[in-house]
């Protein structure tokens, strides 16, 4: 018996091409906005562009770890909303910033870790729990606040989203710290092993003796961690907890993200990198639909328009996996003769 | 006569009102290929769950290098050197070969893997398998021929020095040479000492590899460990389909 398709991209394996790729789509991308819109090469828009584009990466983040695992987070945008009032909240009752920080991050973790242990061990599919965790999360703080906005009072909050660390605004180098440790964890370690083979096959997964539960609990609560610190850079940034922020697109736009990133949304497959260059792509063509003065009822159209091409790549990758674009358009065209490999 | 490594004696199972094994024998011996048939529905696979710690058995002794033992968790089971490698649900392949290898059980070193030491256990275990037909032990498993992937199964289990290795059909899906590459390596298994236990409905694949066939018909071992150079073709059909009667063989 011989290989019957030897790879000669050992190394390399299938994540380097999917990476260049998609990052080649953002740098076709900036260079059409740049040369459309004057507005979209200043540096003042290329700050907004982060910082927006900051706060739907670190859900992307999360909502990663989540679809690896062959599962989906959608709460992720109303614990945003969560975590944002509750950190005014604290500090409206004169907590200082940095326990109105806890109480986010504390808050974005439990309600991750309740996600978790409904859909493990109540076996709830996540996409049913996340859905119903949505509608409780987002209530919550409607509820607290009465749908009134709540002011931050204590100034040094202010510097989470607004801050600089030698001139790189902060929430930009919260990201990158957070997106490193996260890459690192699935690259190197056995937690990161566990949570692909988990998205690879649940069976085996089990069958190897696999933590499954203790994995799942874990993915979910960092999801509502990273979507607490997007809560708090979201109410530092205007000062104000918003009962409705996080409730619009970001959901929406975390996973076209990862989808538009090479996450797979059957589990498995997707790397911290791609999340992060797919996160970065959706915020800088919303930016630019903005400077664009695209009426913004285009923007969730267009959005939807570009996750539909990549769960349409996902869903055919392995056949489309290794050949040519000219030959992959071709084999579209004659559907039908499916070959799983 | 071969000792046994393990041997079960009067195990019954049973889902509701359905007794599926009805107080079944079973042996396997180091070294030896022990076969297990029987028709659809027999219950070999229940009975290899049993084995494996995943669905334990409500009756019944099962005894371990002559102790008895329980085996009520896949971690008991594993503790006892025993490995079952399941027809499909064995890889994941998105994972590559070294990962698949040591899932669950990865070498750590500093909290992080240490992936130069497993992947040298990785290509030493397939070299003592003598397997060749793997290019790179990173090669993903999603690359790999039906044969490859039974054969990393089976390398797999015994990369922790199994002493009893459970196949679940282990080429139901595999062409000709296929077939060969991985009975020859069933048998090398058990020439270093593995008591390896295969389930198989392909009887030419049973008598070629096999020191032993175990038969079981309806919930109930109709024969037991018989010595495969005192049986044929066709008692052995007629042993699975219920219409012959194994009575020789001294225990
Ligand atoms: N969890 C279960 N609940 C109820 N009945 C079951 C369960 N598992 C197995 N059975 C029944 O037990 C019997 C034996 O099944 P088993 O899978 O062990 O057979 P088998 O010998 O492996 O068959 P095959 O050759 O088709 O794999 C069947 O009648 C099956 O319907
Ligand atoms: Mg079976």
């Amino acid at each position: 018996m011989t290989v019957t398709s030897p790879a000669k991209s050992k190394m390399t394996g299938l994540r380097a091409p999917s990476e260049v790729g998609i990052f080649t789509v953002l740098i076709l991308v900036v260079v059409i906005l740049c040369i459309m819109s004057p507005s979209f090469r200043t540096f003042s828009n290329a700050l907004s562009l982060l910082l927006n584009g900051a706060v739907i990466a670190f859900l992307t983040l999360g909502q990663m770890l989540v679809l690896l695992t062959g599962g989906i987070d959608l709460s992720a945008g109303a614990t945003v909303a969560l975590t944002g009032v509750a950190a005014a909240m604290a500090m409206a009752y004169g907590a200082p910033w940095w326990v109105g920080v806890i109480v986010a991050l504390a808050l974005g973790l439990l309600v991750g870790a309740v996600n978790g242990f409904i859909i493990h061990y109540g076996r709830v599919p996540a996409f049913i729990a996340t859905f119903a965790m949505m509608g409780v999360a987002s209530a919550i703080p409607m509820v607290l606040t009465n749908a009134a906005s709540l002011t931050v009072v204590d100034g040094a909050f202010s510097v989470i989203g607004q801050g600089k660390i030698l001139s790189v605004p902060v929430p930009v180098v919260l990201l990158g710290v957070a997106a490193c440790i996260v890459a690192v964890a699935l690259a190197r370690t056995k937690f990161g092993v566990h949570v692909y083979a988990m998205g690879g096959s649940a069976p085996a997964a089990r069958l190897a003796g696999i933590n499954i539960g203790r994995n799942i609990v874990t993915v979910y609560a960092l999801s509502g961690f990273f979507a607490a610190i997007g809560g708090l850079i979201l109410t530092s940034r205007l000062m104000v907890g918003y009962p409705s922020a996080g409730l619009g697109n970001e959901l929406f736009y975390s996973i076209a993200g990862a989808v538009v990133g090479g996450v797979s949304l059957f589990g498995g497959v997707g790397t911290v990198g791609g999340a992060m260059i797919g996160a970065v792509l959706i915020a800088t063509v919303t930016n630019g639909l903005n400077v664009l003065n695209v009426n913004s009822y285009w923007q969730s159209f267009v959005i939807g328009i570009i996750i539909l091409a990549g769960v349409f790549y996902d869903t055919n990758r392995a056949r489309l996996r290794g050949i040519p674009l000219a030959k992959r358009l071709y084999a579209l065209t004659r559907r039908g003769s499916s070959s799983d490999a | 006569m071969d000792v046994p490594v393990i041997e079960l004696t009067g195990v019954r199972k049973s889902f509701g009102p359905v007794d599926v094994l009805k107080g079944v024998n079973l042996a396997a011996y180091a070294g030896k290929v022990t076969a297990l048939v029987g028709d659809n529905g027999a219950g070999k696979s229940t009975l290899i769950k049993g084995l494996a710690g995943v669905q334990p058995y409500d009756e019944g002794v099962v005894t371990f290098e002559g102790k008895p033992v329980t085996l009520h968790t896949p971690r008991e089971a594993a503790a006892l050197g025993i490995e079952v490698v399941y027809q499909d649900l064995a890889l994941c392949e998105n994972l590559d070969i070294v990962q698949n290898m040591f899932l669950g059980r990865e070498e750590i070193s500093n909290g992080t893997l240490n992936e130069g030491t497993m992947e040298r256990e990785a290509a030493e275990t397939l070299r003592s398998l003598s397997v060749r037909t793997v290019s790179s032990v990173r090669q993903k498993v999603s690359s790999l021929s039906g044969g490859q992937r039974q054969t990393v199964a089976i390398a797999r289990s015994v990369l922790k020095k199994a002493k009893v290795v459970i196949l679940d059909e282990p080429t139901a899906a595999l062409g000709v040479a296929q077939t060969e590459q991985v009975l020859a390596l069933v048998r090398r298994l058990a020439e270093s000492g593995v008591a390896v236990i295969l389930i198989s409905h392909n009887l030419v694949d049973v008598f070629e590899v096999a020191d032993y066939v175990s038969v079981l018909y309806l919930g109930q071992m109709v024969a037991a460990s018989v010595p495969i150079a005192e049986t044929n073709n066709e008692d052995v059909i007629g042993y699975i389909t219920g219409t012959k009667s194994y009575n020789g063989g001294q225990k």
